[in-house]
């Protein structure tokens, strides 16, 4: 089964209950997503909103109750979907036998990918995570953050086209955290796409183009930054003079909403228009406009507004 | 491929990254190093067959007796022992042998022994009880040749000519050779640690015996027990370890369908005995060829034997395994089964002869008589090896001389179709099991 579109990465309509009965629990509720070529899309969601499920559906370790998954139009229940795909699980755990070379090897071999399995290739690819002296020592006497980034390695060992990173900064110190940030960015502009699990709203905001907030196996927001944390017809503006309060009460008989904030105010508007006559009001009354500006909230504001939302509407 | 290549790989690294492995690898060394310093001399023949004569009155068990009843006592001379093929007239199979001159100094001992043989050997298996002894004819000379003949023959010698003394009496010339040196009883002698053990006469033993009984411990003992509960507690943890959260992740995100990779994982363990047991039985093989200098490629078989074996129960651990996904548990049970099934396999035929009469409820009868079809017969695989070892180092018939009975009859068609299924129904459940579970 394969589907049309040249989505990377396509869910379409997935719920996922686990267990039965009394024990039920229902991680995914009818999530549909779309992550196009070439983009890193962030998955931002509180502990248990079913980001995990959600990328381990992608990859056939769960099975939906409902709904489908694709990768690159093939259905994720064939095993041949992987191919292209490098998965950092969270929690993973390599086995305690292994070198890291040992592993990467292991899983290039599985990956199936010829050329993977070269050493000196492998041995680049321990350098470029800073692991190279590393390489030959046990897994056993690995730090945690050795091993996030050898499982960032491990799911770059065969070159994939897609990557599905669930909490790849988990345990990382700042310092490894901005070198991961630099590697996704040089990831994207060589033409990898990529989902990002993160319960890390800073994370999600410096790379991904695209972020969709999950909560309770809902896909409850989605679009990119920019649209997500504009607020629809709210504006701020800097005035020269600043206007005094009778100004600013007057100005609030003209739109829907008037406030200071800042040195500034800022103002709601009932219609997408509703703007000029704001300007129009103020310029009438000798109001400099210095700067004028949609106004953005930051992406932490969305997901608090999302989950508050998404609480009301449950109530 | 190149799959399959990664995971036996990796099995291997798995096995070997555990201490206990090593611990039983230094300790299984030590047995075949000390094969590998035996050493054996061959007695000069007056010598043995001086010995062997001694021995005449030491009859075998019959089939179906336990131990021979009192030992007559044995009143024989031995008047000589010359090379055959001189002086006296000897048929072309013995030229080249040993004549012995034997006299039995008591007169009517050699029918009391024919009589007492007739009654061990080939009335032994009679319902009937042997009719009182003043009642049976007395022996024939040809029963009387005919005794010493099958007495010589038991000895190792597989030409044996008899024939009574020109002095008349109770006295005989021996006229015996054999084609197999190994199997001559009290031939040799041998000595430990490179000769520097004292040397330790063979007395009633040959070569092969010695080896025949070696090889077999080597291999009931050790491969059959000591490897295999090692083996099975090594590879117990494979598939649980691969199961563990965190790193089936990283392998099930690969191309690679569950079903392959559990049967691969299977394979690994397989792949890991293979190697371990090779080591062992070849080793020993080695030593042995070596220091005995009789080479007998039918103990081989038993690497194929515990391979199969281990085959068997490690579709058990896989189950378990799976289901469990606890190494200990997999072990447990996989060492549970194979206890059981040893149990119920041998005792199965003995059992159901024992409940015989009693007034046994049917069920009963019938789950003993499900449990033996169902269970695997591993017994039956590891009497193959016996089975192998014993028709290759005996002569035609020496099996049943030197034991005294027949090796156990198998239905191997029952019995591999049944371990055989059993082991394919292990791991298709594990199969299924593993590629509907949510991980
Ligand atoms: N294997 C499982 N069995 C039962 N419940 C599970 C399992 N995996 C996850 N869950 C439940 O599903 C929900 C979503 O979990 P998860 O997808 O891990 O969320 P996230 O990755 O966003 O933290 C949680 O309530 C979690 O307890
Ligand atoms: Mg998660």
């Amino acid at each position: 089964m394969t589907q049309a579109g040249g989505a990377a990465i396509e869910a379409a309509a997935l719920s996922k209950t686990y267990g039965r009965g009394r024990g039920a629990v229902a991680a995914l509720a009818n999530v549909s997503l779309r992550v196009v070529p070439g983009e890193i899309y962030g998955l931002l969601g509180r502990n248990g909103a079913g980001k995990t499920t959600l990328v381990k559906i992608l990859l056939d370790i769960v099975r939906p109750t409902r709904g489908a998954a694709f990768i690159r139009g093939v259905t994720s229940r064939s095993a041949a979907a992987r191919r292209t795909v490098g998965y950092l699980p969270e929690d993973h755990r390599f086995p305690e036998y292994q070198t890291g070379l040992d592993a990467l090897a292991f899983y290039a071999a599985l990956s199936g990918a010829p050329a993977a399995g070269d050493p000196a290739r492998l041995r680049g690819l321990l350098d470029l995570v800073n692991l190279a002296d590393a390489a030959d020592r046990r897994i056993r006497g690995y730090s945690k953050g050795m091993k996030q980034r050898l499982g960032l390695a491990q799911a770059l060992v065969h070159d994939p086209e897609i990557l599905l990173l669930d909490e790849p900064t988990d345990g990382v110190d700042p310092v490894g955290r901005a070198r991961i940030r630099e590697l996704l960015v040089d990831l994207r502009s060589r033409g990898k796409t990529i989902l990002l699990n993160s319960h890390l709203l800073s994370e999600v905001e410096r790379v991904c183009d695209r972020v969709g907030i999950m909560e309770g196996g809902a896909l409850v927001r989605e679009g990119t930054l920019d649209a997500l944390t504009r607020v629809r017809r709210a504006y701020s503006i800097e005035t020269a003079p600043a206007l005094d309060d009778a100004q600013l009460g007057e100005l609030a008989g003209v739109v829907r909403g008037a406030a200071r904030a800042g040195s500034g105010i800022e103002v709601c508007v009932g219609e997408d228009r509703g703007i000029d006559a704001v300007v129009d009001h103020l310029r009438a009354r000798g109001v400099g406009i210095r700067s004028l500006a949609e106004k953005k909230i930051s992406l932490e504001e969305v997901f608090l507004n999302a989950i508050d939302d998404n609480e009301r509407g449950a109530a | 491929m190149r799959q399959f290549l990664a995971v036996m790989a990796d099995s291997l690294r798995e096995a070997r990254a555990r201490k206990e492995l090593w611990l039983v690898l230094l300790l299984a060394s030590l047995p075949i190093l000390l094969c590998a310093s035996i050493s054996f001399r061959r007695e000069p023949m007056e010598k043995t067959l001086e010995s062997l004569a001694g021995k005449i009155n030491r009859l075998p068990r019959g089939p179906g007796r336990r131990g021979g009843g009192p030992r007559l006592d044995l009143h024989v001379a031995i008047k000589g022992i010359e090379p055959a093929g001189r002086g006296e007239e000897w048929p072309p199979e013995i030229r080249g042998g040993h004549v012995l001159d034997l006299a039995f100094t008591e007169p009517g001992q050699l029918a009391q022994l024919v009589d007492r043989f007739r009654d061990l050997v080939l009335g032994g298996g009679r319902a009937a009880p042997p009719a009182a002894p003043e009642t049976r004819p007395p022996p024939t000379e040809t029963e009387k040749d005919d005794f010493l003949k099958e007495r010589f023959t038991t000895f190792g010698f597989n030409r044996v000519c008899v024939r009574p003394h020109p002095a008349g009496g109770e006295r005989y010339l021996v006229g015996v050779r054999s084609d197999y040196v190994h199997e001559i009883r009290g031939a040799h002698s041998f000595s430990l640690l490179f000769g520097l053990f004292p040397e330790i006469p063979l007395l009633n033993v040959s070569v092969a015996e010695f080896t025949l009984r070696l090889e077999r411990g080597l291999f009931e003992v050790f491969a059959g027990i000591v490897v295999m509960a090692v083996a099975l507690l090594a590879t117990s943890g494979f598939v649980p370890n691969l199961l563990q959260k965190g790193t089936l992740d990283l392998v099930l995100a690969r191309p690679i369908g569950r079903t392959r990779l559990l049967l691969y994982k299977y394979a690994g363990g397989l792949w890991f005995v293979a190697v371990f047991t090779t080591y062992l039985i070849l080793g020993a093989w080695l030593a042995l060829g070596l220091r005995i200098g009789y080479w007998n490629p039918w103990f081989l078989l038993s690497i194929g034997t515990v391979i199969a074996t281990f085959a068997v129960l490690y579709s058990v651990s896989v189950l378990a395994g799976v289901v469990t996904r606890s190494a200990g548990l997999a072990g447990m049970i996989a060492l549970g089964v194979w206890g059981l099934s040893g149990l119920i396999v041998n005792l199965h035929q003995q059992l159901r002869l024992m409940l015989y009469g009693a007034e046994l409820p049917q069920w009963l009868l019938s789950t003993l008589d499900v449990s033996y079809t169902v269970l695997p017969k591993t017994t039956h695989l590891a009497l193959l090896s016996t089975y192998a070892l014993s028709h290759s180092y005996l002569s035609p018939g020496m099996y049943t001389r030197t034991f005294g009975r027949e090796l156990e009859h198998v239905d191997w068609t029952f019995s591999l179709g049944t371990t055989a299924a059993f082991t394919a129904v292990m791991l298709a459940l594990a199969v299924w099991r593993f590629r509907r579970t949510d991980y």
